[in-house]
């Protein structure tokens, strides 16, 4: 509980003069989820694949800043060279696996991640973050507090066998009243009825994408995504929702709003 | 907690946790996924067999032979237990958990080695359980080794014997392991404990380790229970 009150402020902050210290605070977030990624996969920070991997995801941060799609060459780049370097430095046995779950890591935490920073450049991207991120908490701290009290029937036991559909409806809830709140408190957020919709696309990816990150995790046989805050499970089991909800939001602003 | 009243619970349980790389396998995953699952199982299994009341735990983590293992491999396994001794030093210390090390240090980093002194040294006057890591240990090893310093320390043949021999093993601190569990659909002692285990009773379970639970371990400690134990006699 203290340290959200301390993280709160700090994203606030971070988010609102934007610039290269908020790039900077992406970059070392996506590091962070990317070496607790290749972690579970028993792969250390000195493993050549977490070195290819986290560069590759720190590529991928970089050249959204560039107007242009530089993601595409990028993510052929890493396709190509990912291979080349497994036959310079991977066993045959493991090369499949091995590219597999590299490659898949660079796309689930760098490309999605890399998000972000358009989101943040587009007209009232400030905003918009803000509303990420704070509409994504009330889904996830909604869910939690309302599965603690209600949560009596099991969303999906082989997963996640904490969450309830009570939890999740709560979650649902949540986030559209957030999205309401943010709605009227954020200038940049525009006051119309489907922003209602944008709250319960954010509800519902929110819990899509813990589950997702859940569902990784146990079929690695782990059970926290890594130990940055003790007993508080990793930055991933933190960051999964938003993974998801970054994306909705970042679409939603391209096509319906602008 | 009441626990199964499982009687006689053995003394000294050894496990040779096999299986980390099929349980990989099983799910298209590196095989170091396969070790890194296996080590975080390790926490559940010593708290399991610490509420038993098994005075003496050993694992095998690391064996002799395993230095022909591909070098990827055994850089993520000297980074996953390196990883481990720090983490769980200061947790196994809370739990009144002594850790002592079975085998050679010498072959280990200087900074792995660093931290499996500084655990032993930190747990040294713990009581509730000995957890014994043999790590870089090969029966056959230790045997050869401690025949090299009987015969360096000058000790004439009409007095060596198997007290002898035995205290100069690297078990010398701790009794002999009443059950020896395998996982992983082996049968073999893989050079484990061979001086040791001469009357030791044998559960192998095709169970892989990342996978080894309570179920599990209940499993082997009545197996064990209902062994009759003769040593030879009748």
């Amino acid at each position: 509980m203290l340290s959200a009150l301390v993280i709160i402020p700090l994203i606030f902050v971070i988010v609102w003069f934007g610039g290269p210290a908020y790039s900077l605070v992406v970059a070392a977030v996506a590091a962070v989820a990317a070496l607790e990624f290749y972690g579970m996969m028993g792969l250390s920070w000195k493993h050549h694949l977490t070195l290819f991997g986290l560069i590759s995801v720190l590529l991928f941060i970089l050249v959204s800043h560039f107007e242009g799609d530089y993601a595409a060459p990028l993510l052929t780049f890493v396709v190509v060279l990912s291979l080349i370097w497994l036959v310079l430095r991977s066993s045959v046995k493991d090369a499949a696996v091995n590219w597999a779950w590299t490659v898949g890591g660079i796309i689930y935490i760098g490309w999605i991640l890399s998000h972000f920073i358009p989101l943040r450049g587009l007209e009232a991207g400030r905003d918009w973050v803000l509303f990420t991120i704070f509409a994504t908490f009330a889904a996830d701290t909604a869910a939690y507090f309302v599965g603690r009290a209600w949560g009596r029937h099991p969303l999906a036991a082989a997963i996640s066998p904490g969450k309830t559909w009570e939890g999740a409806t709560g979650g649902f809830l949540g986030a559209i009243a957030a999205a309401a709140i943010l709605a009227a408190i954020l200038p940049g957020i525009p006051v119309v009825w489907h922003i209602v919709l944008l709250g319960a696309l954010i509800g519902l990816f929110a819990q899509l994408g813990d589950l997702s990150e859940s569902m990784l995790k146990r079929s690695a046989g782990v059970k926290d995504s890594g130990r940055l805050i003790p007993g508080h499970g990793g930055l991933l089991d933190r960051l999964d929702s938003i993974l998801f909800t970054v994306i909705v939001v970042y679409y939603y602003v391209l096509w319906v709003v602008v | 907690m009441a626990e199964a009243n499982i009687s006689p619970i053995p003394n000294h349980v050894a496990v040779i946790m096999d299986g980390n790389g099929r349980w990989a396998k099983q799910r298209k995953l590196p095989r170091l996924a396969g070790h890194h699952a296996g080590t975080e199982n390790i926490r559940n299994v010593i708290r399991c067999f610490a509420e038993y009341e098994v005075k003496y735990l050993t694992l095998f983590a690391f064996s002799t032979e395993n230095w022909n293992r591909p070098q990827d491999e055994i850089q993520g396994l000297m980074g996953i237990l390196e990883d481990v001794v720090d983490r769980e030093a200061q947790e196994l210390h809370n739990e009144g958990v002594r850790l002592i090390h079975l085998g050679r240090l010498e072959r280990f980093s200087q900074e792995l080695q660093r931290k499996i002194e500084y655990a032993i040294e930190l747990t040294k006057d713990n009581t509730r359980m000995t957890l014994s890591l043999a790590a870089d240990y090969g029966g056959r090893g230790e045997i050869v080794d401690a025949v090299k310093r009987i015969v360096s320390d000058g000790i004439p043949p009409e007095n060596i014997d198997e007290a002898i021999l035995s205290s100069y093993l690297y078990t010398t601190s701790l009794p002999n392991p009443d059950l020896i569990i395998r996982t992983g659909n082996e049968m073999r002692t893989s050079n484990f404990l061979l001086w040791q285990a001469a009357y030791s009773e044998y559960y192998f379970t095709a169970t892989l380790w990342p996978d080894f639970g309570r179920e599990d371990i209940e499993r082997a400690l009545i197996a064990y229970s209902q062994r009759e134990r003769r040593f030879g006699g009748i």
